[in-house]
């Protein structure tokens, strides 16, 4: 609270961590979720491969773009927007899937 | 009413109540407001990818080793900005602009092997209206398409700037709009390419 | 204190380009109010079709149906984005958060100023659309597909430029309030004075910073779907076409999940200023802080999964319409509970009826006559039957008039002084409240009347219906138009009293209304930088006649 934003161009709450490190792990994620794409396996190749998306989007979040280290007031924006995207699609989905539009020909 | 003969505090500078610079808060509201653009697009994609199993098969003719090259493409583009931004931090212009140009590169071949893409896939007549499904697919990759154009504009203003030593801060905003714009590719590469 | 410059910039600089919020909510403000008359233009001139259907109408000809579905369209589309997004959100948004958190300006000025011109030009590609081959866009204020998108397959672009250039402007438009949002967040975040804790602000900042976090939520899949209609019209893909695999229904999904967060948008900045205003003229603490403020967020939480209420008798899913019904009609819980405490604050107070307190007051008491019909339509079964009759058109016309007209006119008639400098005329500002409100409601009540004999909406000409040119439906179809032409003449009272006190009003004194929130502390009109020191903050904003006090007002920078 004391210092301004006029003198203090960039707040340092944020620790750099080491990110070729993340880049390595996300390199290894992606090989991995290729590997995966090739195996046979349909279902358990649908959820691991968005499961290692999920986790990747997750590294970038919260180490590259730092929002470990930034107040709960940020998450909440960024977990509130992924919250109304839940909201839409399972709101909309019923009438995408269940009921069946029948086209006159 | 005036009362300014009853201020007892140091009124000499703008009090900021949270440590958070204005800068980076704004940065997250625009990222914030970028996820239900893009979420509301790739929820639909979803809805319809449900109700169009056959889809699975046209999703086979995208190149899924061209994507992959983009992921890896983007995923280094990434690191380049963020290290720019830890360079800034140090006062390190040479590194910072350094690290600016190969992501402003990156981001450049991502465009490029994206074009070869659609080149080949239009030749086969698959445009945007051969069906549904490339109709999503030209719909979400050219927004993506359209944001990274915009996110190498942006790093090349903050690059100009940086490299005479001004709005330093400004890096780690690009950064975090370019980090956004590759988080985006992340769920569209499998999506669209992988788990067709 | 960089802002505060010696060098004065020239004309264009303090009155056009000017990066100061003040000059720019002024600016939001007066385009708002003239697309406003356009709005209403329009509305007369449907009014009269409707009432004397045929028959060559004063001061415009005679009207064709295409043009009558453009001038619907297009006075709902004004009405709604051009008029009260920016004179509700951007305008008294600009005007007033800086001054009532204390700081200079917003965080982002330019931004500010980018964010203005931005919606300029968006009203210069609105109304530019009237001029196009084929006039303005014609599919209805929601853009429906098929008739939005699929209607155009086979014609050529050029043909359906106005609805291309209606999907432009649009977006332009939520391209400046996305980025006008924004500024407002982070300056309500970042830039409260020292001592304006959360719990202390006006409740109309917290109102205005819910509004923007809705927009800024639901806008996401609207701008989604607006690309993908765009591309339909344009490219003729099928995202909207069951014959190509697409649904139309999706857009109404897409639109709605918007749309209704868009109502939630525009209600709280004007509930915030009827409690500003309520709270003041009653010279009491407004009644329950708190139990609003946890309202407010509950109904910013929910109004995300009650949007498909207005799709009932588009063919849902049953099971998602008793699922929405019920989040429907749990909604009205929380606005009950602010019309409450509204109600809760008058009650033995030393209320002042002046003319911002009439327009608040006839604003709570139009607005629970929307909102109790709303509960009404908010069950699907009902719904169905009344959705597309005028019932409807009255609902809404009585939840968003009082919102729009009633909340922005008594905010416009209260902070007139501060940002002005002159006080208006209270005897003109009390005529015109009278005449609008008699006018509004001889207008919008026989629809209701109508819309449950059945009166079907979007007609232009209901003489080939026998049961619905009977005389006494007829003869409300003409009170409601002339009740319409009084409403609009009854506005020109509005602007004499704007533009004489403007002109030669009695000078404002810093406070004339001895209400506690910080912008009153500053001279009229607040100087460029607001604040000279920087105020400290002591208190809420809600401290009137509170016990050992000579006055019955505690500012909340006064120790």
């Amino acid at each position: 609270m004391q210092e301004t934003i006029e003198q203090q161009p960039v707040a340092n709450y944020h620790r750099h961590v080491n990110y070729i490190k993340i880049w390595a792990i996300l390199l290894v994620l992606l090989i991995v979720s290729l590997i995966v794409g090739m195996i046979g396996y349909q279902f358990f190749a649908v959820w691991m491969i968005f499961t290692i998306a999920v986790v990747k989007a997750l590294m970038v979040v919260a180490y590259y773009m730092h929002l470990l280290w930034e107040p709960k007031f940020l998450w909440l924006a960024v977990g509130f927007a992924v919250l109304c995207l839940f909201f839409l699609f399972l709101g909309v989905v019923p009438d995408i899937l269940l009921v069946k539009l029948q086209l006159a020909h | 009413m005036d009362t300014s003969d009853t201020m007892t505090h140091d009124v000499a500078s703008i009090p900021a109540m949270s440590e958070v610079p204005r800068g980076r808060i704004a940065m997250w509201w625009l990222v914030a407001s970028e996820i239900v653009i893009f979420g509301g697009a790739v929820c639909c994609y979803l809805m319809f990818r449900f109700r169009h199993p056959e889809w699975g098969a046209l999703a086979a003719h995208t190149s899924t080793p061209m994507g992959a090259l983009n992921t890896l493409v983007l995923l280094t583009s990434s690191l380049n900005m963020v290290l720019a931004h830890s360079a800034a931090e140090r006062q390190d212009i040479r590194a910072a602009c350094r690290n600016m140009i190969m992501a402003m590169l990156l981001g450049c071949v991502f465009l490029v092997v994206k074009a070869i893409e659609y080149t080949a896939e239009i030749r086969q007549g698959y445009t945007i209206t051969a069906d549904l499904f490339w109709s999503f697919y030209y719909l979400l990759t050219g927004l993506h398409a359209l944001h990274v154009i915009a996110g190498v504009t942006a790093i090349f203003f903050v690059m100009l700037s940086a490299s005479k030593r001004r709005h330093l801060h400004r890096v780690e905003m690009a950064g975090i709009y370019w980090h956004l714009v590759d988080i985006v590719w992340l769920f569209l590469f499998p999506l669209l390419y992988i788990a067709g | 204190m960089s802002t505060h410059h010696a060098a004065k910039p020239g004309f264009l600089g303090r009155y056009v380009f000017s990066t100061d919020h003040k000059v720019i909510g002024l600016q939001y403000l007066i385009t708002g109010v003239l697309m406003a008359f356009i709005g209403g233009y329009l509305a007369y001139v449907f009014r009269m079709q409707l009432a004397f259907p045929g028959n060559s109408i004063p001061g415009f000809g005679e009207l064709v149906p295409q043009q009558y579905n453009t001038f619907v369209t297009m006075h709902g589309t004004i009405m709604i984005f051009w008029v009260a997004m920016p004179v509700l959100l951007a305008g008294f948004g600009n005007l007033l958060i800086p001054l009532m958190v204390g700081t200079e300006d917003m965080a982002f000025p330019t931004l500010n100023m980018l964010s203005y011109w931005v919606f300029f030009l968006s009203t210069v590609v609105l109304l530019g659309s009237f001029f196009v081959p084929g006039s303005a866009f014609a599919g209805g204020w929601t853009a429906y597909p098929p008739l939005s998108a699929d209607g155009y397959v086979g014609t050529p672009f050029w043909d359906g430029l106005g609805g291309h250039l209606w999907i432009l402007a649009v977006a332009l438009e939520f391209v400046a309030f996305l980025m006008g949002g924004i500024n407002f967040l982070v300056t309500t975040i970042n830039m409260r004075a020292p001592g304006m804790k959360w719990r202390r602000m006006p409740i109309i900042l917290w109102m205005l910073v819910i509004a923007v976090l809705t927009f800024v939520f639901a806008v996401g899949p609207l701008i989604a779907g607006a690309v993908m209609l765009l591309l339909d019209r344009t490219l003729h893909t099928g995202f909207y076409n069951p014959a190509a695999g697409g649904d139309p229904i999706l857009f109404q999904h897409l639109f709605w999940f918007f749309g209704h967060p868009e109502v939630y948008v525009l209600l709280l900045p004007s509930l915030g200023i009827i409690c500003e205003i309520i709270s003041v003229f009653s010279r009491k603490p407004l009644f329950g802080y708190r139990a609003i403020l946890y309202s407010t967020i509950v109904a910013g939480v929910l109004s995300f999964v009650v949007w498909a209420h207005h799709q009932f008798i588009a063919g849902i899913d049953p099971r998602m319409s008793s699922f929405f019904s019920i989040t429907t009609i749990m909604i009205s819980i929380p606005f009950a509970i602010v019309i409450f405490a509204c109600i809760a604050t008058l009650w033995r107070g030393s209320i002042r009826l002046t003319t911002p307190m009439l327009f608040a007051l006839g604003a709570i008491a139009e607005f629970l006559i929307g909102g109790v019909t709303g509960i009404y339509l908010g069950s699907s079964a009902l719904d169905i039957y009344a959705h597309d009759t005028y019932f409807v058109v009255a609902h809404f016309h009585y939840t968003l008039i009082p919102v729009v007209f009633f909340g922005g006119l008594a905010g416009i008639y209260f902070w007139f002084p501060k940002f002005v400098g002159r006080t208006t005329n209270e005897l003109l500002g009390k005529v015109h409240f009278w005449l609008t409100t008699i006018s509004f409601n001889c207008a919008f009540l026989p629809l209701f009347i109508l819309g449950i004999a059945g009166q079907h909406r979007r007609v232009f000409d209901y003489s080939a219906f026998p049961s619905l040119m009977a005389g006494e439906l007829t003869m409300l179809r003409q009170i409601a138009t002339y009740a319409v032409i009084v409403m609009l003449a009854a506005q020109i009272l509005f602007v004499v009293n704007v533009v004489i006190s403007f002109l030669r009003g009695p000078k404002a004194e810093n406070n004339p209304w001895q209400a506690n929130t910080l912008e009153w502390s500053v001279a009229s009109p607040p100087p460029h930088g607001n604040f000279d020191p920087y105020p400290a903050v002591y208190r809420g904003a809600y401290e009137y006649s509170a016990p050992g006090r000579s006055e019955d007002w505690w500012p909340q920078d006064a120790p």
